[in-house]
């Protein structure tokens, strides 16, 4: 007989529990091989973005600081160096008061006339006062209180932990909380996860390298507005796109419905 | 520079392909329809058998037929009777569906494995089997240890002992649920169906619904409905109940009236009137004076909206009214002869006793045990199993009817109900509640 | 010092972020694996008491008619129901159309408020609630279409003496309008399939919408009515019910229909709202929760991360600010902790009243597939929403408390702008694949629907030839919904019944073809050849003088195709 099919609101999720712990064991390997083999890792990526800083005409010195150590005999909230480390040549830009005092107001001016456009939709109206504001405060501290960035050196030596294995981590428990418990196959999660961890390595290279151009032709201004934006924040962008895409294609090939009785 | 240029192009090109899928779906969109929602969906109890019927009654009417079947292509049992053949398209498939005209009876042992329209009255011997799904415009009587698909009747339906039937039956006329039978899914009728001991379904809905003994003799009883009157109040009945709300319980005052105005109100109207005249702010704990008996250890709070809050385990004795709503974070436990003038909601379980009536609904989050010829005027649902004594009934005219379990429901002999039963782990009419409770 | 200040305020926002994190995980987790409540939906139609539906109206005229229809068709006992259209100030011809739909059904009553400076919906159903006779109160907004057992479906669980507040589903209908509209679905998807279904699976607070939902008469008397200083008097109503021990049940098969806001001006007025009137709620019950004697420790914690919710923004906004600071004045470690804290924020927020995972089960759950790509959008929604809330929550510091002071403080309505003549009907029809085809006869009804507006408006047209001449468009545009809908069902039994009608009521012949080719079709699905070359020779006929070339053509290969084989059978 034909299906009879039941209101949405009774059809049952068939969540696989599964699935999830499964998901899990992998985020654990993914942080277990990222604690062994990070700084080979870091190795790998670090000649690729040798290879973009010198295509960039960025000069760079490339050191091997101490020898490899893996992360657990490294405390991590402290700056323990190791493996290969880049030396950017340091470019303070300094600002004359005077031309912060004229930038600032004039980007106060153009938020504001923008946030008065009707046709300008909201969101791009607070996206580009957030970033006037940004770059005013970063223009404020140049000028009056100095053109370094009050970090010690070694934010401006670009490290492992610039890398980006952390994320890896993340986007790891990310999936397996989020998607593994899903319907569907488990390969087919699990090519999404695998997707998404080679794009986050494939950005985070390309990033790295990007802030230290940036930082070599453009000065510490830039740097800092650059830094703090890019930094962690950004990467949910690409995370919830593999996030999108995993969950239409388990969503499109769930094929079981409660029953009908 | 200008590579450094090509690297932010590069990285921008990053950061457009994780908004790519986002900007084709906008700009191409595939999914950009509403949700739908069927906005002329009736709800249906026999929603199964009128969508059934709906499906087969074109094919034979205003669609030719392709074929009347000769002799050879009949079983036994069919050859006296003319049949037509036809194809419907089906989910997927192409089904054959066979119409035979007259009274059919079919002997026992027999199988069959098409869609059966049958124009007349359909009998069965034991043993038989039906693959497919059956729609006899008549009658129905179907033998013992017959295993079915589905069935739907215009007139009666009366499955024998030891029915299994793998769907729903549906009749529009009374249904008769004997002794074994096993439904996995729903049994409607227009009228009342009627279950014999050891039958399991999970579902009826009905008019009425009778658990029958040997000889499915109508015993159900006729609910007698509790009507609150309608009473005048005037300023002298306002002003004693302004006095005495505080510093007497609700029997006290409805004393009170007899002595003072010679009427006998329900004790449920004093606390809507004292609700009505704002004597009672939401959530105002009672003081001991207002308290019944039953509640003296308990914290209760009157809710304003004819509701009492009670924490805790309550106990009520026999022969006691409780003249509001009453909701218990707590286990409920009541002797016999307790009137619940409204409706009563525990969080745990809930044990009526022999002879309770209640007005409004029993909800628990826990097991519901309804002793003895109690009457429940609207439904009783549970988050887990119901137990349900000899006698009992569920439902009446004025306020509707009807029982659900989140676990399974247990009926004894002489139960009876409107409407609706449904129960997630099946119903089962049992010999002896007390049994399946001590286990 | 300041660091070590700026160090612990920045914890202490990273911690709440954390737990709004395990917050919604607790309820997508429960939403997939937990036991999903049954909220009396085994019950419904058994028990129907007195209803009186509330309709607050203010300049409804292109949807009100929608609504009353709706009302009309609904499936319920009809002498216990009951439609009060509360007329508030309208300057258009809302009253009218309501009049003219009261004059015809006996349960339609309209109240017309005229005088008076109190405005606003919450002003409008404290009048309407004086005049409901019946025991509970349900309201649907202007725009909002419900199916025909919706109000049974809300009813049902009143028959729970604990229950005092019901909240159904809401689905935006002009999905498709906007960029904006599109997100605001995905919102509402997560919003309701997810995140309110947990909230009632756990047994903690579903929050009540305010339109779709209903509250029994006596509790609402009982807890004061409707408060006309709120600016969410939903919100408010929500946690007065709850906080005095009754329940508040979420339904999720309710169904009905809304029109979203489709630009972010709007967007924008109706946040502030929301945003203001939560946040008077938070001043006004905080402490109320806290020290409540009947909630258990679990719902108080639950019921108060709601009323902060509207305070998130702040909070990032503040962090935000104190990372700048940190990161210019800081040590690195507190520089740590402030990326972190962006990251929480981040993947707690993104869309923020329904987190993106929530967003994705819930297109999983309602079997829906693409339209989730469109969730990194929801970056934008993210930054426009905290915005917006965070400069709510200032306004409602100092401009907030007036309301609550005051005992007549006047609300206006603010208004989401009506698209004219979205029947939910419509939103059924047409698959794209053929819409060249459809969109023709669809095209040919919204401008006979334009021209009935015409008409409309032109005085010497009465209301009840108005209201007749409506059905006819809105008959076939139905008609071909429900039969594109069957078909895609394979019911094609029905639908070709529905085809049938369909081409009794068309009146343009090219549509008349048409119908007739889609009728050939599924005769030709379900094998009778016979009756499909009846049909499309039919439709050869009728197209003989349409001038539609390209139907001509099909129709033509379509012959070609049946003759030969029918022969063959033969």
């Amino acid at each position: 007989m034909g299906t009879i099919r039941l209101h949405r609101s009774m059809w049952k999720m068939m969540a696989s529990k599964f699935h999830f712990f499964l998901g899990i064991i992998l985020s654990i390997l993914i942080g277990i091989l990222v604690v062994f083999y990070a700084i080979p890792y870091w190795w790998l990526q670090a000649r690729v973005i040798e290879k973009l800083l010198n295509f960039a005409q960025v000069p760079h010195k490339l050191f091997t600081l101490a020898k490899p150590i893996n992360l657990i005999e490294g405390i991590p909230l402290y700056y323990h160096p190791s493996g290969p480390t880049f030396q950017i040549p340091v470019y303070y830009q300094s600002v004359s008061p005077f031309a912060a005092l004229v930038i600032c107001p004039l980007l106060l001016i153009a938020a504001i006339l923008i946030y008065r456009m009707s046709f300008i939709p909201l969101p791009v109206k607070v996206v580009f006062i957030i970033l006037a504001f940004l770059t005013g405060v970063s223009f404020l501290y140049v000028a009056f209180i100095s053109p370094i960035p009050p970090h010690p050196l070694y934010r401006v030596i670009i490290d492992w932990q610039f890398s980006g294995v952390i994320i890896l981590v993340l986007i790891g428990v990310i999936f397996a909380l989020t998607v593994f418990p899903l319907p569907g196959s488990f390969l087919a999660k699990s090519f999404w996860l695998v997707l998404t961890l080679i794009f986050s390595m494939i950005w985070n290279t390309v990033r790295i390298s990007l802030v230290a151009a940036t930082f070599y032709y453009f000065g510490s201004l830039p740097f800092l507005l650059m830094h703090y934006l890019m930094g962690v924040y950004i990467d949910f962008i690409y995370i919830v796109m593999f996030y999108s895409l995993s969950v239409s294609y388990l969503a499109r090939r769930r094929t079981s419905e409660a029953g009908w009785e | 520079m200008i590579n450094y240029l090509f690297l932010v192009l590069l990285f921008m090109g990053l950061v457009f392909l994780c908004f790519l899928p986002a900007l084709i779906e906008y700009l191409r969109p595939k999914d950009d329809k509403p949700l739908a929602i069927n906005l002329s969906m009736e709800l249906d109890e026999r929603y199964f058998a009128h969508s059934f019927r709906g499906i087969l009654e074109p094919a034979f009417s205003g669609v030719e037929k392709d074929l009347v079947l000769k002799d050879e292509q009949k079983p036994g049992w069919l050859q006296k009777f003319p049949v037509l053949k036809t194809h419907l398209m089906m989910h997927r498939d192409k089904e054959e569906i066979w119409l035979a005209e007259g009274d059919i009876k079919v002997p026992a042992g027999s199988k069959f494995d098409r869609i059966l329209i049958v124009n007349g009255n359909f009998s069965t011997e034991e043993n038989c089997s039906f693959e497919k799904e059956l729609f006899v415009k008549g009658d129905s009587f179907i033998g013992q240890n017959n295993v079915l698909q589905c069935i739907s009747a215009t007139g009666k339906l009366k499955l024998e002992e030891n029915v299994l039937v793998r769907g729903w039956i549906d009749a529009d006329e009374d249904v008769y649920i004997s002794k074994g039978c096993k439904i996995k899914s729903r049994a409607a009728s227009g009228k009342i169906i009627w279950i014999a001991k050891e039958s399991q379904l999970s579902r009826l809905a009905g008019e009425e619904f009778v658990v029958g003994g040997d000889g499915m003799v109508k015993t159900k009883s006729k609910v007698k409905e509790i009507v609150l009157p309608i009473i005048r109040w005037t300023k002298e009945m306002d002003a004693i109940i302004k006095e005495n709300f505080k510093s007497k319980n609700l029997f006290e005052i409805k004393e009170l009236f007899k002595e003072k105005f010679n009427e006998d109100i329900p004790e449920m109207l004093f606390f809507r009137r004292a609700r009505v005249l704002n004597f009672i702010e939401p959530l105002v704990k009672m003081n001991e004076k207002q308290k019944p008996g039953f509640l003296k250890d308990n914290k209760v709070w009157m809710q304003g909206g004819e509701s009492v809050l009670v924490k805790g385990n309550v106990t009520i004795s026999e022969g006691e009214n409780v003249p509001y709503n009453i909701i218990i974070k707590g286990k409920l436990t009541s002797q016999a002869d307790v009137v619940f003038q409204g409706g009563l909601h525990a969080t745990k379980d809930v044990f009526l006793g022999d002879r309770n009536h209640v007005v409004g609904s029993v909800v628990s989050d826990d097991k519901v045990v309804l002793g003895m010829d109690t009457v429940i005027e609207n439904c009783v649902d549970a988050e887990k199993d119901i137990f349900i004594r000899k006698g009992v009934t569920i439902g009446s005219e004025k306020r509707g009817g009807g029982l659900a379990a989140g676990g399974k429901i247990y009926l004894q002999e002489g139960v009876s109900g409107r409407y609706k039963v449904y129960a997630e782990n099946g119903i089962q009419p049992v010999e002896s509640i007390d049994e399946i409770l001590s286990k | 010092m300041v660091l070590f200040v700026v160090g612990v305020i920045l914890i202490f926002i990273f911690t709440v972020m954390i737990i709004y994190t395990v917050r919604h995980y607790c309820f997508l987790w429960n939403r997939l694996f937990g036991k999903q409540r049954r909220d009396f939906q085994d019950l419904p139609g058994k028990y129907q008491p007195g209803i009186s539906i509330l309709v607050p109206m203010h300049n409804e005229e292109k949807v009100a008619a929608n609504i009353l229809s709706r009302l009309v068709e609904m499936d319920y006992l009809r002498e216990r129901y009951e439609a009060i259209v509360i007329n508030d100030h309208s300057t258009d011809r809302t009253g009218q159309i309501a009049d003219g739909y009261a004059s015809k059904y006996d349960f339609i009553k309209v109240v017309h408020r005229t005088e008076g400076k109190n405005r606003g919906k919450a002003s409008a159903l404290k009048v309407g609630t004086v005049f409901a006779s019946h025991e509970i109160i349900l309201v649907f907004d202007a725009d909002y279409q419900p199916s025909k057992n919706c109000v049974q479906r809300l009813t049902a669980p009143f028959c729970d003496v604990a229950v005092g507040l019901v909240m159904g589903r809401v689905v935006p209908l002009n999905a498709p309008d906007s960029f904006l509209t599109r997100m605001l679905d995905l919102e509402r998807s997560g919003g309701y399939q997810v995140d309110q279904q947990a909230r009632y699976n756990l047994n903690f607070l579903p929050q009540y919408g305010g339109t779709v939902g209903g509250i029994r008469k006596n509790i609402l008397k009982a807890i004061g009515g409707w408060d006309v200083t709120k600016f969410a008097e939903d919100t408010d109503v929500t946690y007065r019910v709850f906080l005095n021990g009754w329940k508040v049940t979420y339904v999720n098969i309710a169904e009905c229909y809304e029109e979203v806001v489709h630009n972010w001006k709007e967007r924008r007025g109706q946040l502030r709202r929301w945003a203001i009137g939560h946040n008077q709620c938070l001043f006004a019950y905080f402490w109320k929760t806290l020290t409540s004697p009947i909630l258990k420790f679990a719902q108080k914690i639950d019921a108060l991360l709601l009323l902060y919710v509207y305070v998130i923004p702040v909070l990032m906004v503040i962090g935000w600010l104190l990372g700048i600071y940190v990161y210019f004045f800081g040590a690195y470690w507190w520089w740590i902790l402030f990326a972190a804290l962006m990251f929480t924020l981040a993947y707690n927020n993104v869309g923020n009243f329904a987190v993106f995972c929530e967003v994705g089960t819930s297109v999983v759950l309602d079997r829906r597939g693409r339209v989730v790509w469109l969730l990194p959008f929801n970056l934008f929604n993210f930054f426009a929403n905290m915005w917006v809330c965070a400069g709510a929550f200032f306004v409602t510091l100092f401009e907030g408390f007036k309301g609550v002071a005051k005992e007549e403080y006047i609300l206006e309505w603010e208004k989401t702008k009506r698209v004219s003549g979205i029947n939910a009907l419509g939103a059924e029809t047409i698959e794209r694949k053929e819409a060249p085809r459809p969109q023709i006869i669809k095209e040919k009804a919204v401008e006979e629907s334009k021209i009935v507006e015409k008409e409309v408006v032109e005085e010497s047209q009465t209301i009840e030839e108005k209201v007749t001449e409506e059905p006819k468009f809105a008959a076939l545009d139905s008609a071909l919904a429900e039969a594109y809908r069957l078909m895609r069902e394979r019911n094609y039994g029905d639908a070709v019944e529905v085809f049938k009608f369909a081409v009794q009521v068309a009146e343009d012949a090219t549509a008349t073809a048409m119908l007739e080719v889609e009728l050939g079709k599924i005769y030709f699905i379900l094998g009778e050849k016979k009756n499909a070359i009846q049909e499309f020779s039919e439709a050869s006929k009728i197209c003989a003088d349409c001038g539609n070339e390209d139907l001509k053509r099909e129709i033509e290969d379509m012959l070609n195709k049946l003759i030969p084989l029918s022969g063959k059978e033969s």
